[in-house]
């Protein structure tokens, strides 16, 4: 082997980093620079009050955009996780209504999400349907039995210790969920960047049967991409009934969109096999306090989905043209 | 005097920075069946998508009649009269047939725009009876529902129904049977009278002899025959303009006596009865044994890939058994293959080979991870693993960071070779190695798979290209309609032969 020959194609390992992550970096300057411009315009942008707020609303849903950005890696998408996080947390909470156990209660929240998630895995690993179908009548169901279940009534009177995870504070201020959502992208990004799953499930997303050729079990990877969606459904439920100390049937209701949204504008690639939670975490922030922020300016709330929407779909066109760019 | 139909002259072409035509000129006549002739990359489909308005010329001008054109697409140069006929079919396959006939004839659409399926499949019911043809195709039938020669059929009255002038069949007898090539050229000749001039790409050449006027042969985008009358063109001249060099340059020297040794005693693998699901591979057995290359020839369509798939565990088998060292391999599944050590480089690089996307570095990576029992990702294992191949095999490549889309088709061949080496593989499948991959990377291939053979690996070759089979293998098995109709030893064998038993020649 020559020396020479190496460093042709040799690259420092922080600048390989900043290869793979340059969509992520580009997001996160425009996400400072937004947050800039905010932080300006109005005085109770930058505050902890303010940011501890826009953190509590986008709690749940950063759980929802993880689980998301693994099953859009692998080229499918799951339609099911806002009715799911609704369904898991409705039955977890009435299980913890009446035995007011509360690790009987989270168990049986991240029991029923994870179910629901291996029912659509398996579906779409095995059954070989598509995605979106399966997904669309799951979240048609669980919506339905959400409301069955709870005979549209709010699940309520926990015991107090169930709300260590939405209301504990670190230090007294610091609020101890914005540390376990850190931890849980964390290890799935970990999951992703240095694990065969994390390897194989982006190996599915960029060409299913190469992938299956190559011998991957491309049925057991794809059904296990659902599955975690599903546990992080149960996740988000348990995040938001602890914070609420309620649980009403109507949660998460839509939240698959803004899911969709964080994910699609932190640059994964709906087509699959490209994109990392990281860039999910900054389009979870971006989304967040752009809603927030348009509320605090005062804007007609009828023109803030123009906005957001805007937002999806400059991301995604500055991300096609920044390829074009580098093709020619 | 001829007019011409077609004229192109000083075409000049390169995709990013790599020459594929230099200076090709080219002519057509009415009335004119004209063979464009050469190896695969030697520029024949690049020139027809020129003259189509597909690709655009970088330097030269085509005339047609006489005028000069620049169509930007198909649809120009069907206005002018010229049609293709591409080996990928442009036909909607939940469309009938006489919808895709008259898909886009304005006089098929009452008011512009509401179609009138009745005129439509009267009319076409017309030409198929112009063509004698009304009772081998349904007017009403779907696409979807046709034979492939039946759609070749469909393609050329779709042709035919812009009035075309000038038709260009690209490789039109691919996956024909002897019988519909007959008719398929019965409807050439036809045509032919009435003044339509035909372009055939293709490179077999017996059919060429048969049915076109003159022949041109490209070689590496140079012209090499320029519109040779076929009575006047010996074939073993005209093999030679199309080969250009002495097949033992391309495929080295294989060892003493001419032929490389491989240990004819010890069996590898095996196939006994094979038959696949589909039916496409009837019966099959065979054996390879230690550093033997054998090589699978046989028109397309005759089910070598299905046999490779089917053996490999991607297609699903009826019944038969494989076996790896006199063990039996489970069926149907390619993970008891790659672990048992079975590579398989499949024929379609771009649907089914390399993740385009995706880096060097994880691709070549893959099926290392794939078969391994490791649940982390080893960076630095894969990084040596990577450098290896890189090395080994000289992939040409600026960053093991860059998607592989980046990189020239010999290299992503080079680059799924790769992939399948680092599992050190007892048996490795290659279909088609070197489809699409210039004459340098195909030389390195070749010199590739024969230190595979020397170190022991038994090799299964699939391949179109009868030099190449002649060139590298040592057994070669000639399949038809699915089964196996000659095994010959390469001394025995010669283009003759094989495209004998791959067409009339019934097996032993």
């Amino acid at each position: 082997m020559e020396k020479g020959n190496m460093t042709l194609y040799r690259k420092s390992a922080g600048r390989r980093f900043f290869k793979e992550h340059k969509t992520e970096f580009n997001m996160l300057i425009i996400f400072a620079v937004l947050f800039i411009i905010l932080s300006f315009s109005s005085e109770y942008f930058f505050t902890s009050q303010n940011i501890k707020n826009v953190m509590s609303q986008i709690s749940s849903n950063s759980m929802l955009a993880i689980g998301m950005t693994v099953v859009i890696i692998t080229s499918g998408i799951d339609l099911s996780v806002g009715a799911n996080l609704g369904l898991s947390g409705m039955i977890g909470c009435m299980v913890l209504m009446k035995t007011q156990n509360v690790f009987l209660g989270i168990a049986v929240t991240l029991l029923v999400s994870t179910f629901v998630g291996a029912v659509n895995g398996l579906l779409i690993g095995y059954g070989k349907m598509p995605a979106f179908i399966v997904t669309l009548g799951m979240m048609q169901i669980c919506r339905s039995l959400d409301y069955v279940i709870s005979n549209a009534n709010t699940a309520s009177k926990f015991p107090e210790a169930y709300s260590f995870l939405g209301k504990a504070k670190i230090n007294g201020s610091f609020p101890f969920y914005i540390v376990f959502i850190i931890l849980i992208f964390s290890i799935f990004i970990w999951i992703l960047a240095k694990t065969r799953f994390g390897r194989f499930l982006y190996a599915i997303g960029s060409n299913e049967e190469a992938a299956r050729l190559s011998g991957i079990n491309v049925k057991l990877c794809t059904m296990f991409a659902y599955v975690v969606s599903g546990l992080l459904c149960g996740f988000g439920a348990w995040i938001m009934t602890s914070r609420l100390m309620a649980c009403d049937p109507t949660y998460g209701n839509g939240n698959e969109m803004d899911a969709i949204a964080a994910t699609v504008i932190g640059g994964t690639s709906m087509s699959g096999g490209k994109g990392t939670l990281m860039g999910t975490a900054i389009g979870v922030l971006l989304v967040g306090f752009l809603r927030n922020a348009l509320n605090i300016l005062g804007v007609n709330p009828y023109w803030q989905g123009t906005a957001i929407g805007a937002v999806i779909i400059v991301a995604v066109l500055a991300e096609k043209l920044s390829q074009i760019r580098i093709k020619k | 005097m001829e007019s011409k139909l077609i004229e192109a002259i000083g075409i000049t072409k390169a995709f990013s920075g790599a020459p594929v035509l230099r200076n090709v000129s080219f002519e057509l006549l009415h009335g004119e069946v004209h063979a464009l002739m050469g190896e695969n990359g030697a520029g024949k489909s690049t020139l027809s998508k020129i003259i189509t308005g597909i690709y655009q010329t970088d330097e030269g001008q085509v005339f047609v009649e006489g005028k000069p054109v620049q169509f930007n697409n198909t649809r120009e140069a069907i206005a002018s009269g010229v049609s293709i006929v591409t080996q990928e079919f442009s036909l909607l396959p939940d469309f009938s047939v006489s919808e895709n006939i008259f898909l886009t004839d304005k006089r098929f659409y009452k008011k512009g725009f509401i179609s009138d399926n009745k005129a439509m499949a009267a009319e076409t019911y017309n030409l198929l009876k112009l063509f004698a043809m009304e009772s081998f195709i349904d007017p009403y039938e779907k696409v979807m529902n046709l034979s492939v020669a039946q759609m070749q059929v469909v393609e050329i009255l779709k042709a035919v129904s812009t009035e075309a002038k000038a038709i260009i069949l690209d490789e039109p007898t691919a996956s024909l049977s002897n019988k519909e090539i007959q008719m398929l050229f019965d409807l050439v000749r036809q045509l032919k009278a009435e003044g339509v001039g035909f372009i055939i790409v293709s490179h077999k050449i017996s059919e060429i002899y048969e049915i076109a006027d003159r022949i041109t042969v490209l070689r590496d985008g140079l012209l090499i025959l320029n519109g040779v009358a076929t009575k006047d063109l010996l074939q073993k001249d005209l093999i030679k303009a199309m080969v250009g060099r002495e097949i033992n340059d391309l495929y080295g020297v294989k060892g003493e006596n001419g032929k490389h040794q491989f240990h004819k005693n010890e069996v590898v693998l095996e196939v006994q009865d094979l038959t696949d699901i589909n039916h496409y591979v009837r019966d099959i057995s065979f054996s390879v044994s230690k550093g033997e290359i054998a090589g699978f020839s046989g028109l397309v369509g005759a089910g070598r890939t299905e046999l490779v798939r089917c053996i490999f565990g991607a297609n699903k088998r009826a019944k038969g058994k494989v076996f790896l060292n006199s063990e039996e391999i489970r069926p149907d599944n390619i993970r008891a293959c790659v672990e048992k050590k079975i590579g398989f480089v499949t024929e379609d690089r771009k649907n089914d080979g390399v993740l385009q996307e995706i880096s060097v570095l994880k691709n070549i990576c893959l099926v290392d991870l794939a078969a391994g029992e490791r649940i982390l990702i080893d960076q630095k294992r894969d990084e040596k693993n990577c450098d290896q191949m890189i090395n080994q095999l000289s992939i040409k490549v600026m960053d093991i960071d860059d998607p592989v889309k980046k990189l020239s088709g010999g290299n992503q061949q080079k680059l799924l070779l790769a992939k399948w080496l680092l599992l050190d593989p007892a048996v490795l499948i290659v279909d088609e190695p070197t489809r699409g991959v210039d004459i340098g990377a195909k030389a390195d291939i070749y010199e590739i798979m024969r230190k595979l053979a020397e170190k022991g690996i038994a090799i299964i070759v699939v391949s179109s290209e009868l030099p190449e089979v002649l060139g590298i293998c040592d057994t070669i098995y000639v399949m038809r309609e699915g089964q196996i109709t000659a095994k010959l030893n390469v001394d025995e064998a010669d283009e003759e032969t094989i495209g004998y038993y791959s067409t009339i020649g019934k097996g032993a």
